[in-house]
């Protein structure tokens, strides 16, 4: 592609033909100011508030809607722009209602930022405000406040571009204009939380994290969301080991700046039927014996048993299970569709957005570590006489006759019918890695400290020890380093 | 003593005393501190004995000093509304200012429309606060106020010394055109 280079603030910048002032200047660490303008949806210039000064050119331009072009001399930062953004963010606060004690928004309010940052002056408007309709449903999920809104439009993009539902736009002209839906409708978007979080003010809040908690409480933790096989880059937010609430992260080449609504309901509400502790025939027995026991069921009976895996586990965990299975000479390798978290909820089955048919996070993963592994399905159960089932939802009624050994973080049938049964951890419990869908690899963080001490990873190094095995390593790290 | 910070000359930071032999045997240092005692001891006397306040320590919370200030940062109240409720919407910038992090709160959705939002939990633990009022002064509508008084912030448990909403709303001032007629934030 052809590269332009010009000039801004008196710095040299080269980019690509076609790129917008705002987005060359944040690239090389110069920050424009903006509310309407968003990185994943097409420009409107509608607040006027990325105004740049361009040399040679008689009024301001709006950076979101010019494209760079050879030669070009920018200013960002002179007196006159500066005094343009501060009447920019007055004429926004005219009719804000600045209700930051009551609003959700407060403390990631592109708003706020803005102020404090490029204006600071006090309020001249004496008048009265303009009043609008404060609590507006637009679902059971989205709550809408006329009064805060500044109309930028990003959510009218957002339905329009994104979404494709078209469900919102703007009704009226100048301060009595408001994001709408059609009379009688409801907001029902599989997607319609995103609109909360690409909203600058507080207008668009969620429901479901309405008043719970201020957003500077909120320790925020880098993750990867394991509800399909996307892998959609997340951030998890929580305050004493509690999720409050799931935002999307930015990845260009995953999920844009989106995410389903599916996918944070279920981090919200936590998994129910957790597995707690280590049990032996049904009593409760330490963490050791079992292990113990286990690794001297692989010594004994290695060439009976087959490994059923769970397309939950991490690379890292899949590393060491890979490294046990050859040591132990386990017979039959599986894996099965293991779909936890979307039980007894309203399905998105898939779209051409994100969510994606295949609701394990890590099934690519399994298929590169393990290329021999097979459906559950295909198993013939007079091969084997024990079962290591990692991981729930495995079909009980192919499970016969064996004796299972099961490492899960969910109570199901087969925990139940377990001899010996470890629970296990879930994804926002540990360290790991996922593979998505596209074969990237994306490491995450945990984010929650798990009811267990231990887990899954910690439970095979323990094993390969006992097998007389050096593992490959006894961190998240170090497997990391081991497979590169 | 001194010590060398690389990049700056050799200074001597500290003014210490130089060692005498008078310092070194200390017999006079603490002859010169009992002296102080007893000075101080006979000077209180003298004030009790002449009805002078400032005399003897004030049995708190069985009594209380009279030349209290009326500026004094004492016990925490919660103003209410004309109806009783709380003037509190929750916001929680009190508890993200308050140094001691004595103050708990729990948002909860009100009935009334206007307002929104309201405190389902406002503990304030007595027992930790520090009595600097920066509560008071971060309050964006003027919910939490203290009073000059510190009566009986006593407890025989530590339990006893949290302030819970019921607590701190109990306080009915002589009728006050603000307090009566609280505005709407």
């Amino acid at each position: 592609m052809k590269e332009v280079t010009f000039t801004v603030d008196g710095k040299e910048i080269t980019v690509p033909e076609g790129t917008l002032i705002i987005d060359a200047c944040e690239e090389n660490g110069i920050y424009i100011p903006r509310f309407c303008y968003h990185k994943h949806l097409f420009p409107s210039g509608n607040c006027r508030m990325c105004l740049v000064k361009i040399e040679k050119n008689p009024k301001p331009q709006p950076s979101c809607m010019t494209q760079v072009s050879d030669g070009m001399i920018v200013y960002t930062d002179t007196p006159e722009i500066s005094e343009m953004r501060k009447a920019m963010l007055e004429f926004v606060l005219i009719n804000h209602p600045l209700d930051c004690p009551i609003c959700d928004k407060a403390g990631e309010c592109m708003l706020q930022d803005q102020y404090m940052e490029f204006s600071g002056d006090k309020s001249r408007f004496n008048e009265t405000k303009v009043a609008k309709e404060k609590l507006y449903h637009f679902s059971d999920k989205i709550l809408y406040d006329a009064e805060r809104c500044i109309t930028c439009s990003r959510c009218v993009r957002f339905t329009e571009e994104v979404s494709k539902t078209n469900k919102l736009g703007i009704l009226n002209r100048g301060d009595t204009s408001y994001v709408a839906l059609a009379h009688g409708d409801t907001f029902d978007d599989p997607y319609s939380y995103c609109v909360t979080d690409i909203c600058p003010v507080g207008a668009l809040t969620s429901k479901k994290f309405r008043f719970k908690e201020r957003v500077w409480y909120l320790h925020k933790t880098e993750s990867i969301c394991a509800g399909c096989s996307r892998g959609c880059n997340i951030t998890i937010e929580t305050k004493d080991n509690k999720i409050y609430r799931v935002r999307p992260r930015e990845n260009e080449k995953v999920n844009q700046s989106w995410m389903c609504d599916f996918a944070r309901d279920f981090y919200i509400d936590p998994m129910k039927n957790r597995t707690s502790g280590t049990q032996v025939d049904h009593k409760n027995v330490t963490y050791e014996n079992v292990v113990g026991e286990v690794v001297s069921l692989l010594k004994e009976h290695g060439n009976e048993m087959t490994f059923v895996l769970s397309a939950y586990a991490t690379n890292e965990e899949l590393a060491l299970a890979k490294q046990l299975i050859d040591s132990a000479e386990v017979k039959g390798i599986f894996t099965k569709p293991d779909r936890v978290w979307h039980e007894g909820s309203e399905e998105v089955k898939s779209d051409d957005i994100l969510v994606k048919e295949d609701k394990t996070p890590n099934m690519t993963g399994i298929r590169k570590i393990f290329p021999a592994a097979k459906d559950l399905s295909e198993m013939i159960i007079s091969d084997y006489k024990y079962a290591f089932v990692w991981g729930p939802n495995a079909a009980v009624d192919k499970l016969d006759g064996l004796q299972i050994i099961s490492l899960s973080a969910m109570r199901d049938q087969v925990s139940d019918k377990a001899k010996w049964a470890i629970a296990g951890r879930f994804a926002a419990e540990k360290h790991g890695s996922f593979t998505n869908c596209d074969g990237i690899v994306q490491p995450f963080r945990r984010a929650l400290k798990g009811e267990n001490n231990y887990d899954e990873l910690i439970f095979f190094v323990g094993i390969l020890k006992g097998l007389g095995v050096e593992p490959v390593g006894r961190t998240v790290e170090e497997v990391r380093k081991a497979a590169e | 003593m001194s010590y060398q910070i690389p990049g700056l000359p050799d200074m001597e930071y500290m003014d210490r005393q130089k060692r005498t032999f008078l310092t070194q045997i200390y017999y006079r240092e603490v002859a010169r501190g009992v002296w102080i005692t007893t000075k101080h001891f006979f000077r209180n006397m003298w004030k009790w004995m002449t009805f002078r306040k400032g005399g003897v320590v004030v049995q708190y919370p069985e009594e209380t000093r009279p030349d209290m200030s009326p500026n004094n940062r004492g016990r925490h109240v919660l103003v209410q509304r004309s109806n009783g409720e709380s003037r509190c919407v929750a916001c929680q910038m009190c508890g993200t200012v308050c140094p001691a992090e004595c103050i708990t709160i729990e948002a909860e959705e009100s009935k009334n429309s206007t307002i929104q939002r309201k405190p389902k939990v406002f503990d304030i633990d007595i027992s930790r606060c520090i009595f600097c009022g920066f509560c008071v002064e971060a309050c964006p509508v003027d919910a939490i106020r203290m009073l000059a008084s510190t009566e009986n912030l006593v407890g025989y448990n530590r339990f006893k010394m949290i302030y819970d909403k019921d607590t701190l709303l109990n306080w009915h001032p002589v009728v006050n055109d603000d307090v009566v007629h609280g505005y709407n934030p």
